[in-house]
């Protein structure tokens, strides 16, 4: 007979549980966003086009809380050597990735729009790239090291140090010293009267979708390494997938 | 106003593509998952699939 796998670790016990609520959050979020985004008033400068503010700043929010979860997973995973976390910070990576990738195409869209060009070197549009590359590249390296402990605990580092990017990003406006085009960060009341709701809604179904995807991806994760772990206890596909290899 | 459209499609069309993928592998894996338990429990037929 053989031995059963080993059950689901805590976290993606608590993904189980949380992927129902967020899914319907979500939903809840999405269509009054949408609703405000088609209300919203239409700005006096750039037109009807600004109002790809509503989605594109809260899209990169969504990024940043994606890799800081990566650096934070992976300095749980390297501290108490848990896989759960691994998986957790690679999932968090790849939802990360997939909202940067977002950041990156809605960008151009609306400089195209505004300025009449799909890209600038500018200096937040170049850290951008940065630090999109910076995550494709996390992803990459657990791609081609599918298995290895060894490579996910140079990941953790790679991801913790990789966090260094979101400030220059965040900052790189600030920084360049009036050499930018991109618009500054937004500050209280910088928005105009009606703009306040779709950007505060905008940023809540940016942040619900982040967490709904990364709770489903976790779980998935965890499901492959349930799956592994089970062919590894029969002693046949152990070696195949799943098993740290060092 | 062709650009709003773009950016709103890019963004819901992509996140409901990944949805979708995660969602299909998550059913494919349960499935494996479940047919591995019941070649594990005796008794059952091996290789049968759960309902």
């Amino acid at each position: 007979m053989t031995a059963p796998g080993p059950g689901p670790s805590g976290i993606e016990r608590l993904t189980a549980r949380l992927r129902g609520p967020t899914g319907w959050l979500l939903l809840v979020i999405l269509v009054p966003w949408l609703a405000a985004v088609a209300w919203a008033p239409e700005d006096s400068v750039q037109g009807v086009v600004q109002k790809i503010l509503y989605v594109h700043p809260p899209l990169a929010f969504a990024a940043y809380l994606g890799f800081l979860l990566t650096a934070l997973a992976g300095g749980v995973f390297r501290w108490r050597g848990d896989e759960a976390w691994d998986r957790l910070a690679r999932s968090s990576a790849e939802v990360g990735v997939l909202f940067c990738t977002l950041v990156v195409v809605t960008g151009p869209i609306w400089a195209r729009g505004t300025w009449g060009r799909w890209w600038s070197w500018d200096p937040r549009l170049t850290v951008t790239l940065l630090l999109w590359f910076v995550y494709l590249a996390y992803l990459l390296l657990r791609g081609f090291t599918e298995g290895s402990e060894r490579a996910a605990r140079f990941a953790a580092v790679y991801g913790i140090i990789g966090i260094a990017v979101i400030p220059l990003n965040y900052f790189a406006i600030e920084l360049a010293g009036g050499r930018a085009i991109h618009p500054e960060n937004l500050a209280r009341g910088s928005l105009g009267a009606g703009m306040g709701l779709p950007f505060l809604l905008g940023t809540l179904a940016s942040l619900g979708a982040f967490v709904h995807l990364v709770v489903r991806r976790v779980e998935l994760e965890g499901l492959r390494n349930r799956l592994a772990e089970r062919a590894g206890a029969d002693g046949g596909r152990g070696e195949e997938f799943g098993s740290w290899d060092t | 106003m062709g650009y709003v459209i773009a950016a709103y499609a890019v963004t819901l069309g992509t996140a409901a593509v990944y949805l979708l993928r995660l969602a299909r592998e998550r059913r494919s894996l349960v499935r494996e998952l479940g047919s591995e338990s019941a070649r594990e429990q005796p008794g059952s037929p091996a290789g049968a699939s759960p309902s």
